[in-house]
């Protein structure tokens, strides 16, 4: 079991679970990551954060403080 | 008459829809948070004119930023007869998942299912016939660039309006199903409005509807907790529901679509491929301070190319500026394009107060009227409008960036950076577009979600140079190479462009630990593609700028030469001033004008800042022309341009450019070169004009706002102060180090405090739950 | 004062309400005095500047 936030680039995985409070989780599932979502990690920004991730067709930026909430298999 | 609602996901299409429909305009941009307030038009295409409402992109009903809550509240409170969902078919899934949300109201609904022609592009395809059943409503492809089926979609709307609709959910089979009934019905009883919509939201623990309905949101938890077998989320109905949103949509919506190839992520659309290399790991961030240098040196920059270096070319330009394409070739080199603009703009307002003098005094006009006209009016207009060239090339690279979806990109790269300093990388999207104008960039804030933050951020945006400050900028600088033979006037005017932008920062750094503390706002961003602004648009972007400004010119900035010219010709008898006679020339007596003394009581303020009291009786046209910057910045030079012809006593052919006025100004008042510097700074810095105030105020409220105008003065006081002091006397620097230290152990001090102050109200909070 | 001179003031005077009138004008239709305008405004297209929207689930501070 891994988190959004540990992924290389490159790698894929399925959404298990998603964490975190409010508003934040909030949007993470509007956004499209809930359990059973696949995502691929498309790559880190320059200093390593924040990171984008591909999921359901689109492309998606958001921190590793963020990711650290999602769970993957 | 009939109101219909635009509600969709942002970058959906739905503002190209609304213009498309309503024929207006309206500004699309590429990145989050275009519209963040409604924009309303009329459709009047069809039988009947219909109003329509564009709504903030959303991505779901339960609001996170200020923005989704405009759009929510619409929604809820004002009715709309039909509501038109407009759906990215590119992005089906995360598009469907307000669709889900939408239908639980009751309100007719209608889908727009947009972009479909990119779709076709790929291959792929989409079976709107069953999605339209599967739906429960008309589904309508339409193309919102091309105008493609726009009337047949509004036909359909005004359809869907004749019968009433009561929401429906995909929930109803799920595990939450019966909870969500039971709490429906407890709100129907209550007599609550779309009761469906608030029922769901009250399982899902929304934080609105809790707070309205406590007794029936225990009541659902309470049922949950006793019958629901098989928990997979143990009472986490807020992931249960959106889990089974989309568990549904991709079931049963999705599967309508057909992809040529499987969605591979690993292969590269266009886009992907554009942005491996723009935002590249090492050289991403290079290549954005590239291109900002890029874009300042085509506008600023007098020595284009550097080719002067090379002798010989340098010799062919010199003798070519002689002729008329001087405009183009100087000495040493070619122009930028916008320096070449700006030439070509001067030459024509030379030229047009050449004939107005010469007119005028072939027919004889009184001195005074004349003076009056070409001066007082001409002057002060003139001076200004030379600039708006360069204002247009400037809001042409930024629309290009912007439009683009570049700017998205940057937020992304550069958010790392800025949390240092306290804010998401959100707010660089403001801040760039506050070298355009402040007042759009203050309304853009409203994608921030921290408040703190966002009020930072607004105080913030004026010291991002906008575009009526590049005269100030650019005369003062121009003025000073000529005047004192030092430095570059493109390093100078880069110079205090970086100067606000460090201010800024700076400002940011300080606000977010004693003011203004708080997290940063999370940064959770969807990246647009990729696409080239079309031409067309662009063009008509630079055409309502360009009008936009020649309005601004002929309208409050001729009035306030007016106001000043008479303030500054007239005693406070009303008498003219009288002339007096240098030479051969005749100028006008304004040492004895009302303006004169009005400014000689202020000009001791500005002391510290090198143009008060340490300059002659003349000083005070430098106090004036700042305060004279709160109508409109563009005044200051155009204040300069009316005081020009009366204050000179030795400068032959005032020319109608700024750089020559404000020389006028130096010669006849003794200011130096640093506190001219001085002089930028406080007004790049200082209080805004009344437009941006306005603004700034909307978004800050009211009761706080006194803090905001206090902010802009003391700092822009301040930087002006160091910038003189140091630059005159270089000794200061060493007061200027300890104060700074003496700031920065304070502040850090403070923040200690604070942390443990907060630490302890987490504490107790955490206990008393 | 030469009849030049008149026509002159007249027109100027003429021309200086006018464009109060028009100020006062669009003022009354919200627009800004602003480098931008209303629907014209090349980037946010927001009407109405000085609005108070603000958003109910904001926790006041101080």
């Amino acid at each position: 079991m891994k988190l959004l936030s540990e992924l290389s680039i490159g790698e894929r995985g399925k959404v298990t679970a998603v964490n975190g409070e409010g508003a934040i989780r909030r949007r993470l599932f509007d956004m499209g990551i809930t359990p059973g979502a696949e995502v691929y990690l498309r790559k880190k920004a320059p200093l390593g954060d924040p990171i984008e991730i591909a999921l359901r067709g689109y492309e998606l930026t958001l921190r590793k403080a963020e990711a650290a909430h999602v769970e993957i298999e | 008459m009939l109101k219909f609602a635009l509600v969709g996901n942002p970058n959906s299409g739905k503002t190209t829809l609304f213009n498309a429909l309503t024929g207006s305009t309206a500004h699309v941009g590429n990145w989050p948070g275009v519209t963040v307030d409604k924009r309303e038009g009329t459709y009047k295409k069809g039988d009947t004119p219909v109003d329509i409402v564009d709504l903030p992109g959303i991505y779901s009903l339960s609001p996170y930023t200020p923005e989704e809550v405009v759009a929510r509240n619409f929604i809820l409170e004002e009715h709309p007869d039909c509501v038109i969902n407009i759906v990215d078919a590119t992005n089906l899934e995360r598009n469907l998942y307000l669709t889900t949300q939408l239908m639980e109201l009751d309100v007719p609904m209608v889908v727009a299912l947009n972009m479909t022609d990119v779709l076709d592009k790929r291959g792929d395809r989409i079976d709107v016939k069953t999605l339209e059943k599967r739906i429960g409503f008309a589904v309508v492809e339409v193309s919102a660039l091309k105008g493609d089926n726009v009337e047949k979609l509004m036909d359909r709307a005004v359809e869907a309006v004749k019968t009433p609709r009561k929401g429906t959910s995909v929930l109803k089979e799920s595990a939450l199903g019966s909870a969500i009934s039971n709490a429906e019905i407890a709100l129907r009883l209550k007599e609550v409005e779309a009761p469906l919509f608030h029922a769901i939201k009250l399982v899902e623990k929304d934080a609105i509807e809790v707070a309205a309905h406590p007794a029936e949101a225990r009541a659902a938890q309470a049922f949950i907790r006793e019958n629901l077998v098989n928990d997979a989320f143990h009472g986490d109905t807020e992931a249960a529901i959106a889990d089974a949103r989309y568990k549904y949509i991709t079931k049963h919506f999705s599967s309508t679509l057909t992809r040529a190839r499987k969605l591979d992520y690993e292969e590269l659309s266009k886009s992907d491929k554009a942005d491996k290399i723009l935002t590249h790991k090492w050289f991403g961030i290079p290549i954005f301070l590239v291109i900002m240098f890029a874009i300042f040196h085509m506008t600023f920059s007098e020595n284009f190319l550097y080719l002067g270096l090379i002798p010989a070319f340098g010799e062919w330009c010199g003798n070519i500026s002689e002729s008329v394409v001087g405009g183009i070739f100087f000495s040493k080199g070619i122009h930028s394009p916008g320096i070449v603009l700006f030439n070509a703009m001067e030459l024509l307002t030379d030229q047009i107060g050449e004939w107005l003098a010469l007119g005028l005094e072939g027919l004889q006009a009184n001195k005074v009227i004349v003076g009056f006209i070409c001066d007082g009016v001409w002057g002060g207009v003139a001076s200004v409008l030379s600039f708006l060239p360069q204002i247009l090339v400037l809001f042409l690279f930024f629309s290009i960036l912007e439009d683009s979806g570049y700017m998205a990109r940057v937020a992304f790269m550069l958010d790392r950076i800025f949390r240092r300093f306290g804010v998401s990388g959100r707010a660089f999207m403001p801040m760039i577009m506050g070298f355009g104008c402040s007042v759009p960039a203050m309304i853009n804030t409203r994608t921030m979600a921290d408040e703190r933050e966002r009020e930072a951020t607004v105080r913030v945006i004026p010291f991002f140079s906008c575009g009526a400050k590049m005269p100030i900028l650019l005369a003062v600088s121009g003025a000073i190479v000529q005047a004192f033979g030092v430095g570059n006037a493109d390093v100078i005017t880069y110079s205090m462009y970086l100067l606000g932008i460090v201010t800024a920062l700076v400002s940011l750094l300080v606000m977010r630990n004693t003011t203004q503390r708080g997290e940063a706002s999370p940064f959770i961003m969807e990246l647009p593609t990729y696409h080239l602004p079309g031409f067309k648009n662009l063009m008509l972007h630079l055409w309502d700028k360009a009008k936009h400004f020649l309005q601004k010119a002929f309208t409050i900035i001729l009035i306030s030469c007016v106001v000043i010219w008479f303030l500054s010709n007239f005693k406070w008898n009303w008498q003219h001033v009288g002339y007096i006679t240098v030479g051969d020339e005749e100028f006008a007596h304004t040492d004895l004008s009302i303006l004169a003394s009005l400014g000689q009581f202020i000009q001791p303020l500005f002391t510290p800042l090198g143009f008060g009291s340490q300059l002659n009786s003349n000083g005070w046209v430098f106090a004036v022309a700042a305060l004279l910057g709160l109508i409109a910045k563009e005044d200051v030079i155009a204040a300069f341009g009316t005081f020009a012809a009366c204050l000179a006593t030795s400068f032959a052919g005032v020319s109608e450019d700024g750089v020559s006025e404000v020389m006028i100004m130096i010669q006849e008042t003794g200011i130096g070169a640093p506190a001219l510097i001085s002089f930028i700074a406080f007004n790049m810095l200082t209080i805004p004009c009344f437009a941006a105030v306005a603004a700034a105020r909307g978004e800050i409220g009211k009761g706080k706002f006194k803090w905001t105008l206090l902010f802009w003065v003391f700092t822009s006081y301040l930087v002006s102060t160091i910038v003189y002091t140091v630059g005159q006397f270089v000794w200061p620097v060493a007061v200027w180090i300890v104060v700074a230290a003496l700031t920065v152990v304070g502040i850090v001090l403070y923040n200690k405090y604070m942390d443990k102050k907060d630490a302890e109200k987490k504490r107790k909070s955490r206990e008393e739950v | 004062m030469q009849p030049i001179d008149i026509a002159l003031i007249v027109g100027s005077a003429v021309l200086v309400i006018g464009i109060v009138v028009y100020l006062i004008v669009q003022k009354k239709k919200g627009k800004t005095g602003c480098g931008c305008g209303c629907q014209g405004c090349p980037h946010a297209g927001v009407c109405g500047v000085g609005k108070d929207d603000k958003n109910p689930e904001e926790d006041t501070h101080v």
